[in-house]
């Protein structure tokens, strides 16, 4: 979605208009819960509805542009997918951990299973380096978004990116796998 | 060395096809990452394909979630302003009172109030720790009240009993020079302002004001009893009797026998 439409959406939410608030959600989360899958793999659900439970508190005091508000979402939703994580890490701890793969991919339809094999691919990365492929490549931020993000020196966040792709590049069921 | 050469362009080829930094960026920045790494492509396509059914499921629920707190969110404000009113309307009312209790108490220290006003004010501060008027100015003698009041006059002048205390308790001294003009003028000279005042007391004692009884009486009410009346023979008192001292003394009751 363009950012202008974006930005009537997001206006018209935080003047208390449900309708703004759904294309707002409509249009963001699933990149936010594509993302939380790779941070907190089974939690993203949990993480991503308390990300949007933060956004629905703190609407009216966000002041910004559509694109600041994708980085302001997506600082809270890392920060939910770490609670999330570290707090169900607690909780069941003798349970096994999780699994790359989401466990309902099996059931998904065919575009769908595609898509969560990219994202346990994704999430195969060591963790900077997914976030980081995570926020440039499918959240579509930019260097400066995501090192704020991260609390990371560009610099770091662009070679991170890069050695991302890289790996995923040369990986040798991403390179048998073409034209998924 | 053909094997060498052929490594050597292996490396090569190999580092040409390798992402760089610039290459990450573009990539990044959703230009397809080209055909040298369709894998790659095919996978970041995969990842950032259109929302699908089941992540879009959760919507009714979270918008519902968002009607829900912003009517919270209204009434919590309506709220927050009705307390916000609340308590700037508070003090400002309770500033209010006390500005006019204090200026009401101060009025009647000085005796500035009317006469009916100034007995009510004193009946009331007096229950409050103010003291009765001693030294203030009372209101001047003006066309209402034509010349100083008779002593005999049935309402009691606060003011004027209260000059009388201050004159008693040391003569010319706690009194203000313009309360002891007006005093004396009242009294018709200053020789005489004793007399005037010990009438003043009689006429205040036997009326029915409530107002004499509250009054701290230092003189004898009654003339007939002896100048020095001690209520209590003291021990080493000379007029006191010598034998049996009995605590019920003879002695005329000066003050309508009000103690034990």
């Amino acid at each position: 979605m363009p950012d202008e439409e974006l930005t009537t959406a997001l206006r018209a939410a935080q003047q208390g208009d449900a309708a703004g608030f759904a294309t707002l959600w409509r249009s963001l989360h699933p990149n936010v819960l594509r993302y939380l899958r790779v941070l907190a793999g089974d939690h993203a659900e949990d993480a991503a509805s308390e990300t949007w439970l933060h956004v629905i508190r703190d609407l009216h005091r966000f002041e910004g542009t559509a694109g600041e508000f994708r980085g302001w979402l997506f600082r809270i939703a890392r920060h939910r997918g770490i609670d999330e994580k570290r707090r169900v890490s607690r909780t069941r701890e003798a349970a096994a951990p999780p699994t790359g793969a989401a466990p309902d991919a099996a059931v998904q339809a065919a575009e769908d299973a595609s898509t969560a094999w990219a994202l346990s691919m994704i999430a195969a990365l060591p963790v900077d380096q997914a976030e980081a492929v995570m926020l440039r490549v499918v959240a579509g931020l930019d260097v400066a978004t995501t090192a704020d993000i991260l609390g990371k020196k560009p610099g770091a966040v662009r070679i991170a990116t890069m050695r991302g792709l890289r790996r995923l590049a040369t990986h040798p069921q991403i390179r048998t796998r073409q034209g998924v | 060395m053909r094997a060498f050469h052929a490594l050597q362009r292996a490396l090569r080829t190999r580092r040409h096809r390798r992402i760089n930094r610039d290459q990450a960026d573009r990539i990044a920045a959703t230009h397809p990452p080209g055909t040298d790494h369709p894998g790659l492509a095919a996978l970041l396509e995969a990842a950032r394909a259109p929302a699908t059914r089941e992540e879009l499921a959760g919507e009714q629920e979270m918008v519902a979630a968002f009607v829900a707190h912003r009517k919270n969110a209204a009434r919590s404000a309506r709220r927050h302003r009705t307390a916000r009113i609340r308590a700037a309307l508070v003090p400002a009312t309770a500033g209010l009172a006390l500005l006019i209790l204090a200026g009401t108490a101060a009025a009647a220290r000085t005796g500035n109030l009317p006469q009916e006003a100034q007995q009510h004010a004193h009946r009331l501060f007096s229950a409050l720790g103010v003291p009765a008027p001693r030294t203030g100015t009372p209101a001047p003698p003006g066309p209402s009240r034509p010349g100083p009041r008779p002593s005999t006059s049935p309402t009691l002048d606060v003011t004027v009993l209260g000059w009388c205390d201050a004159w008693n308790a040391t003569p010319g001294r706690t009194l203000s020079a313009g309360d002891r003009r007006k005093l004396s003028d009242a009294a018709g000279g200053e020789e005489d302002i004793e007399k005037y005042c010990r009438d003043l007391h009689r006429s205040a004692s036997a009326a029915p004001s409530p107002t004499a009884t509250q009054e701290p009486s230092t003189t004898p009410v009654a003339p007939s009893t002896s100048p020095t009346v001690s209520p209590r023979p003291s021990s080493g008192s000379p007029s006191a009797p010598p034998t049996g001292a009995a605590p019920a003394t003879p002695t005329p009751t000066a003050t309508q026998g009000s103690y034990p």
